[in-house]
């Protein structure tokens, strides 16, 4: 019997430490093991498993608990506990919830130093789990979510399927882990390099050779010069998913571009615009004539210059991603411009993504917006600066910027309250 | 004390419809079969129930939408011709026609829009907000680019549910909620739900009718079970109490709400209604009208054995993309809105009333006694905006079915040109039996309940 107590006692500890990701308070012991005692009946496992469902229930799980504590560098500044740092860096990093090593740090008030911090963090980023969680990151920033729910029309796009869709989105997470992960490197060359991850479908779709590519087996392509791939704005997920079921539009492209690539603002339309491209009988019957138009209402022109420029540059690539150099005839004119500066088609938006100040910029707010769980403030552009230099000073490795992150008193220290500055 | 339940029918609800099983007629306890006019009581006033029905994209627009949508030259096929009782449907009304639905017609949302952040003037988000919640958007945390908002209120339904003046007790599940189509805008935020119990707390639906019938008839199978729940949510909650002496005023109200559901999980399992003649488990098959219908079934199922008074069903999600291919439409609405495909927005209107309607036959089942569900309740439907081509939030559609007791008017077009959308609501809440004396907030108060509705 005693034997059994001591065993439900450690249950309990173990169990809750792993869930509360803290050590439990004696109080909350005495309340599990009794809940373990009174409905175990003749079965301990049948009172180990109420523990298991109680503590799956409770807030202590259910909630990151964050109230944090006095920092020692003074006036009023709360900086989070060595077991909410713990937590707050599993989180970010994995996912999930702090594993043991980090909870031992955490049990020895580690987790208080940038450097320990840095030190775990890089342990964790060894792990299959960090590559998930940037998965994870990458899906939301590029909003790869949205590919799923993509219908194409089945005559326009005899090759399209939801195997399509799901290889699209497959090239896209490769590419991602050989930038962070298996090659590193800059990783704002996400948006130019000429790389791919190609299955027999993509190989298809882009016309490449794929020695080794199947239904199911996708192989790395380097896309030769003399085509037009260059960074994943011109592969399948980003052409498609900014695509309408017959035509392109060049509107949804530049609005992606604004928006999750150089972090921009897009106002919505206003109130009781006309936002429809009327086709009049005897008008030339291309998209980007009727696009036009926006430009000539003045009440569009004002966004419609901002965003429909750089999504003309994509006017080449189908709804499907597909090349082609007439539309109903007519030949495909892909010029634009991207804030005043011309361009020719996507392959000079590549070049000129590969450089643009902004997008090292956008990607470190993203990760920041990602690592604090809330929109940045006034009170965060110290610790962006901070870290966009560090994340720069590494070549823009996407690592280094998970690290710099990590250390950013905007990652350790609590926001003030809400309504101070 | 008794909450007094509804005779139940031996034709059960979920005829033929639940994909093609077989319903199990388990017999129902004496008691519950006679009911109390058979032991000789006088009719009970059944406390009336309230469901949200929300459809999404507005109307096919027209004239009175605004100057363009005025030059489209397209007829409204929405508003009855006169007002009062005794008006022919219009087009898009006759498959309601049969429910004897109350219109009201020319309504819009009066909320002011703060200048920032952006965007919050965007008919989608504040017409939506206003019409669940009377408020509108929460500026704290509007991201126009990503579209990412949250309510400033909670939604009718949560309203009415947590409102003192409702519930005496709250049955089983105090809220229910569902939805049909599984198409959204973005995967993430108020995208997946209609109902909110305020701030960053949204009341995911149950999307498939399976998953309601879980919900509504998997209970403990033994009294030992039951217990040893009950046990365990005790030492949630003695966790959650520890918890809240930690906690500031902002996250002690969010644990609090945690807390509440909690012990509406406790409840669920002493009430635990052995009244229920439990139906065969449902099939997901089938199209959106079928799946309507089935939710429709099973809701009505709850409302009559006194498993719930309030819930709300999101036919289709904000700015819906859906393809309705089932009707020749081969482009999402919300694109094929934009691209100002009026008869294709028609037609996937006069569908969506379809799917009303049959959602409604349920309610609408003659019960034992002669009476029907839409006698004691009331079924609110509404959408986001007026119409989808250009979000004018001018005419937003609302509909009131049932007669929740008899002190709500069937079968009356009420028109009120620029009229507070929040008047509706404050005449359905008085439907209800609730005695508020305003609804709105954030500029569209009202005092002032619809003409000639209340009875």
């Amino acid at each position: 019997m005693a034997t059994d107590d001591a065993c439900i006692d450690a249950y309990v500890r173990g169990l809750g430490r792993r869930l509360y990701r803290r050590p439990l308070t004696e109080d909350e012991v005495a309340r599990w093991v009794a809940v373990s005692r009174d409905t175990a009946e003749s079965d301990p496992l049948r009172g180990a498993e109420s523990v298991l469902a109680g503590m799956l229930q409770s807030p202590a799980f259910l909630y990151r608990v964050e109230a944090g504590e006095p920092s020692p560098d003074g006036d009023g500044v709360r900086r989070y506990t060595s077991h909410e740092m713990g937590a707050r860096l599993a989180f970010f990093l994995t996912e999930a919830g702090p594993d043991d090593a980090l909870l031992d740090a955490a049990d020895r008030g580690e987790l208080l130093s940038p450097e320990a911090l840095e030190t775990q963090a890089r342990r964790l980023l060894s792990s299959p789990r960090a590559r998930a969680a940037v998965q994870s990151y990458f899906a939301q920033y590029l909003d790869l979510g949205r590919l799923e729910h993509i219908e194409l029309d089945p005559v326009r796009f005899p090759g399209f399927s939801r195997a399509l869709l799901r290889a699209m989105e497959t090239e896209v997470r490769l590419l991602v882990d050989e930038l962070v992960f298996r090659r590193g490197g800059d990783i704002r060359s996400l948006f130019s390099a000429r790389r791919g991850y190609v299955n027999a479908d993509l190989a298809t779709l882009y016309g490449v050779d794929a020695p080794g590519a199947t239904a199911s087996a996708f192989v790395p392509v380097t896309f030769p010069e003399d085509t037009p791939r260059a960074g994943i704005l011109t592969l399948g997920a980003f052409l498609t998913m900014n695509a309408h079921r017959i035509e392109t539009s060049p509107t949804l492209r530049g609005k992606y571009i604004r928006e999750r690539v150089l972090c921009q603002d897009v106002p919505p339309p206003p109130d009781n615009v006309n936002l429809d491209l009327e086709r009049e009988e005897g008008d030339p019957p291309t998209l980007r004539e009727r696009l036009e138009q926006h430009r000539e209402n003045p009440a569009c022109a004002g966004c419609h210059a901002f965003i429909d420029p750089p999504g003309f540059l994509f006017e080449h690539y189908d709804s499907m991603g597909r090349w082609r150099d007439a539309v109903d005839g007519y030949p495909v004119d892909s010029t634009g411009d991207l804030d005043g500066v011309p361009l020719d088609d996507a392959l000079d938006l590549a070049k000129a993504l590969s450089t643009h100040p902004r997008v090292g910029a956008c990607m470190t707010r993203q990760v920041y917006r990602f690592a604090i769980s809330r929109l940045d403030g006034r009170g965060d552009r110290a610790p962006l600066a901070a870290i966009e230099a560090a994340f720069a000073a590494s070549g823009y490795d996407f690592q280094s910027l998970l690290v710099a992150t990590v250390r950013s008193e905007g990652f350790r220290m609590l926001a003030a309250p809400e309504g101070q500055p | 004390m008794m909450i007094p339940r509804r005779p139940l029918s031996r034709r059960t609800f979920l005829r033929g419809a639940l994909g093609g099983l077989g319903v199990a007629l388990a017999l129902p306890p004496l008691e519950a079969m006679l009911g109390p006019r058979a032991a000789g009581a006088q009719v009970p006033a059944f406390p009336p129930f309230f469901g949200l029905f929300y459809f999404a994209n507005g109307m096919p627009w027209h004239a009175r939408h605004g100057g363009e949508q005025a030059a489209a030259g397209y007829p409204d096929l929405w508003t009855p011709g006169t007002t009062g009782a005794g008006f022919a449907p219009s087009p898009l009304l006759e498959p309601l026609a049969r429910h004897r639905p109350t219109v009201v017609t020319g309504l819009e949302p009066h909320t002011e829009v703060p200048p920032a952040p952006p965007g919050q003037d965007d008919g989608h988000m504040r017409g939506f907000m206003v019409a669940m919640t009377g408020d509108r958007i929460r500026p704290e945390g509007f991201d126009h680019p990503s579209h990412t908002l949250t309510a400033l209120s909670p939604s009718l339904d949560q309203y009415l549910a947590r409102h003192p003046g409702f519930y005496d007790a709250p049955p089983r599940f105090r809220t229910l909620e569902v939805g049909i189509s599984r198409a959204r805008f973005h995967d993430y935020g108020h995208w997946n739900a209609i109902s909110y119990n305020g701030p960053d707390s949204s009341n995911l639906p149950m999307m498939e009718p399976s998953a309601l019938y879980d919900r509504l008839f998997a209970v403990p199978p033994d009294t030992r079970e039951a217990d040893r729940r009950r046990r365990v949510l005790d030492a949630v909650l003695g966790d959650a109490n520890t918890l809240r002496t930690q906690l500031g005023a902002t996250d002690r109200a969010r644990l609090d709400a945690h807390l509440e559901h909690v012990r509406t999980l406790q409840r669920r399992i002493e009430l635990a209604s052995p009244h229920c003649e439990v139906p065969g488990r449902p099939g997901d098959d089938g199209d959106l009208l079928q799946k309507t219908r089935t939710m429709g079934e099973l809701l009505a199922l709850a409302v009559s054995c006194g498993l719930t008074r309030v819930f709300s069903v999101m036919l289709t999600s904000p700015a819906t993309t859906h393809v309705f291919s089932n009707l020749g439409v081969p482009e999402d609405m919300h694109k094929i809105c934009h691209d100002g495909r009026w008869e294709w927005v028609r037609d996937i209107t006069r569908y969506q009333m379809e799917c009303f309607a049959a959602f409604l036959d349920a309610f609408q089942a003659p019960q034992p006694d002669g009476t029907t569900l839409l006698d004691q309740g009331l079924v609110y439907g509404t959408s986001e905006y007026g119409e989808g081509w250009k979000h004018s939030v001018k005419e937003l559609p609302v509909l009131m079915v049932g007669s929740a007791g008899g002190r709500l008017a069937r079968g009356v077009h009420v028109r009120e040109v620029d009229g507070n959308l929040c008047r509706a609501q404050l005449t359905a809440l008085r439907a209800l039996g609730l005695d508020d004396a305003q609804f709105g907030r954030n500029g569209a108060e009202t005092a002032d309940v619809l003409p000639g509705l209340l009875t």
